[in-house]
């Protein structure tokens, strides 16, 4: 099989001839170390993309750069589908991220977001909208504006040109509303006390999200994966009751936007969905990502729901790639896929990205080892 | 009356407490110090449920909302009481990480709760942490982090309390996605907490 043949393969209940194996991200230093180790010449140094102070043409070019950086990684490592445009990074040309101080930027969603260079990590750390008239000026990113629309083609024809599955990591509402919020204590508090103020936001947001998973239909991707995270360890971070009067009618509409382009919707969530996985579920997903290890249990998701959709993840990254020894690495991929691999409906993944602090070799042995392990039919759990 | 003073915290009912909070006060049915017991009631009773999972964070967070309202209105005669708060705790996110939501419900349940809070905010180096604690006369700190990677900072910090004569007078207690018990051990401080809601209990126990 092929990696697109092996991943369909999967994603539609059937046994491939391998587990296929993917990641939803590959940071700058993963995708360099990676492209260093195989001797690929880089022409342009791999920056941060939209997550920098820089922005405009600069920005944009070097969000190109990373993104096909990254699917290059991918190949070499012989990954099966590629994360290749994100809502995040797709910018216009003269887009400039509007510093707050030398440490924080407003980004193009209008997410204050603050860079630590120990910590190798970028995270929002407040928002911009808070009354009502912000709300009104609040202009979210347009999906369809042309430059979006050139750089989306620019990092998709040569990606197309092989026969990786494509994916686009896209949002519903819910992640980029509170971002944009300033917290989850802000939208939660409106949830609750400024429903109208509430429902306006989520809807603005939400159909600016619409939008881009329209236009990564339209550019032709292969999977549109919708990754606001619902919960955290302990469980949802809204009530169920929240969540489908708030949320979920967003993560059906992208759902419908990909049924109507022929595009199977996947759904991405850290933390123990358990008490809203029915509700998700029943939005006709085609696969849920990652099952995270600690909160959610792998083989139990697979029995429950494993006739129904996909299962993705869930190799550690907390603690087994980025500290772990090569036997770790091996003894975990062989956990996931004795926990979910049998009768296909399997796709081999970290337990949320390779992040900066993974250890690269443990990448290679984690693809190594699902090779080996992941072949069909598959041996018999011990 | 003061019972339905708690159901209206544990209903979420912003304006119900604030009405009978009002009511009790007018007619000199409760005391300051009865109305902080009182929510302190309600709160164990929001705590239970989140960790039933009959309420979420959402539900935790909404409860700090209905105490904060009740509190605006409190303020004025606590201070007359001169009631003071039950500890100073500090709170951190610590250096290299920017993950901060569980900590800021961990402020704003310990402030429900009575504690003052001094939140320095995230990507805090030990130094500034082990100052904050000194200038506080804090005796209890709080330290946060998401990632695994900047998990060494609990120790990083713990040497700085050591070495400026600290340690012994402030309970260090942890937490985040990553944390657990062997955390906690390996890096010397006194206690973690898997959720906000039990970071609280024992942050009251380590007061009795």
């Amino acid at each position: 099989m092929n990696h697109r043949e092996r991943f369909f393969a999967a994603l539609e209940l059937r046994e491939p001839d391998l587990v296929p194996i993917t990641d939803l991200g590959l940071d700058p230093p993963i995708v360099q170390a990676i492209l260093r180790r195989e001797g690929a010449v880089q022409s342009k140094r791999i920056g941060k993309g939209v997550l920098s102070l820089t922005g405009g043409s600069e920005t944009w070019g070097s969000s190109i750069t990373y993104r096909l950086a990254m699917a290059e990684a991918c190949r070499r490592l012989d990954f099966d589908a590629v994360a290749a445009l994100s809502d995040y990074s797709l910018t216009t040309k003269n887009y400039k991220a509007k510093p707050v101080d030398d440490k924080r930027f407003v980004d193009q969603w209008g997410r204050v977001m603050q860079t630590s260079v120990e910590g190798k990590t970028t995270y929002f750390v407040g928002g911009t909208v808070g009354t009502p008239e912000s709300l009104e000026d609040y202009e979210p990113p347009d999906a369809f504006d042309p430059d979006i629309t050139e750089m989306m083609e620019r990092i998709l024809k040569p990606v197309r040109s092989e026969d990786t599955v494509i994916m686009a990591q896209c949002h519903s509402a819910w992640h980029l509303a509170f971002q944009v919020r300033g917290g989850i204590d802000k939208i939660v508090v409106d949830f609750y006390r400024n429903r109208s103020f509430a429902r306006k936001l989520m809807d603005k947001v939400g159909r600016a999200c619409q939008r881009f998973a329209e236009a990564m239909a339209e550019a032709g991707v292969d999977v549109l994966f919708v990754t606001d995270d619902y919960a955290d360890n302990h469980g949802p971070l809204m009530s169920p009751k929240l969540f489908r009067e708030y949320e979920l009618p967003y993560l059906k509409r992208i759902v419908e936007i990909g049924k109507k382009h022929g595009v199977p919707v996947m759904k991405h969530s850290d933390g123990n969905l358990y008490p809203i996985l029915d509700d998700i579920v029943n939005t006709g997903i085609v696969g849920l990502h990652p099952i995270e290890p600690g909160a959610m249990d792998l083989r139990d998701v697979k029995e429950r729901y494993g006739d129904r959709i996909c299962l993705l993840g869930n190799v550690d990254c907390r603690y087994v790639l980025p500290y772990g020894r090569e036997k770790d690495v091996r003894r975990d991929v062989r956990r996931c896929v004795d926990a979910a691999g049998k009768g296909g409906g399997f796709i081999l993944a970290s337990s949320n990205s390779l992040h900066a602090n993974v250890k690269v070799e443990n990448v290679y042995t984690m693809v190594d080892e699902a090779r080996k392990y992941g072949r069909y039919p598959l041996r018999e759990a011990a | 009356m003061i019972d339905r003073f708690e159901e209206s915290i544990v209903k979420l009912d912003v304006e119900g407490a604030v009405d009978v909070y009002k009511k009790l006060i007018r007619s000199s049915k409760a005391s300051v110090d009865e109305i902080f017991e009182a929510i302190g009631r309600a709160l164990d009773v929001v705590g239970r449920k989140y960790e039933d999972k009959e309420y979420f964070l959402s539900e935790l967070i909404m409860a700090g909302e209905v105490v904060k309202e009740v509190l605006k209105l409190v303020e004025p005669k606590y201070k007359g009481d001169e009631r003071k708060a039950i500890a100073t705790v500090v709170l951190a996110t610590v250096r290299g990480d920017l993950h901060d939501i569980g900590k800021n419900i961990l402020a704003m349940l310990l402030e429900s709760s009575g504690f003052k809070v001094v939140d320095l905010g995230n990507d805090v180096p030990a130094g500034r942490i082990a100052k904050a604690v000194r200038e506080n006369s804090a005796r209890i700190l709080g330290l946060s982090t998401l990632l695994t990677t900047t998990m060494p900072e609990f120790g990083n910090v713990v040497e700085k309390l050591n070495e400026e004569g600290l340690r012994k007078k402030v309970k260090v207690i942890v937490g985040g996605a990553a944390v657990n018990e062997d955390v906690a051990k390996r890096y010397g401080v006194d206690a973690w907490g898997k959720t906000a809601v039990e970071g609280v209990r024992i942050c009251r126990q380590w007061l009795v």
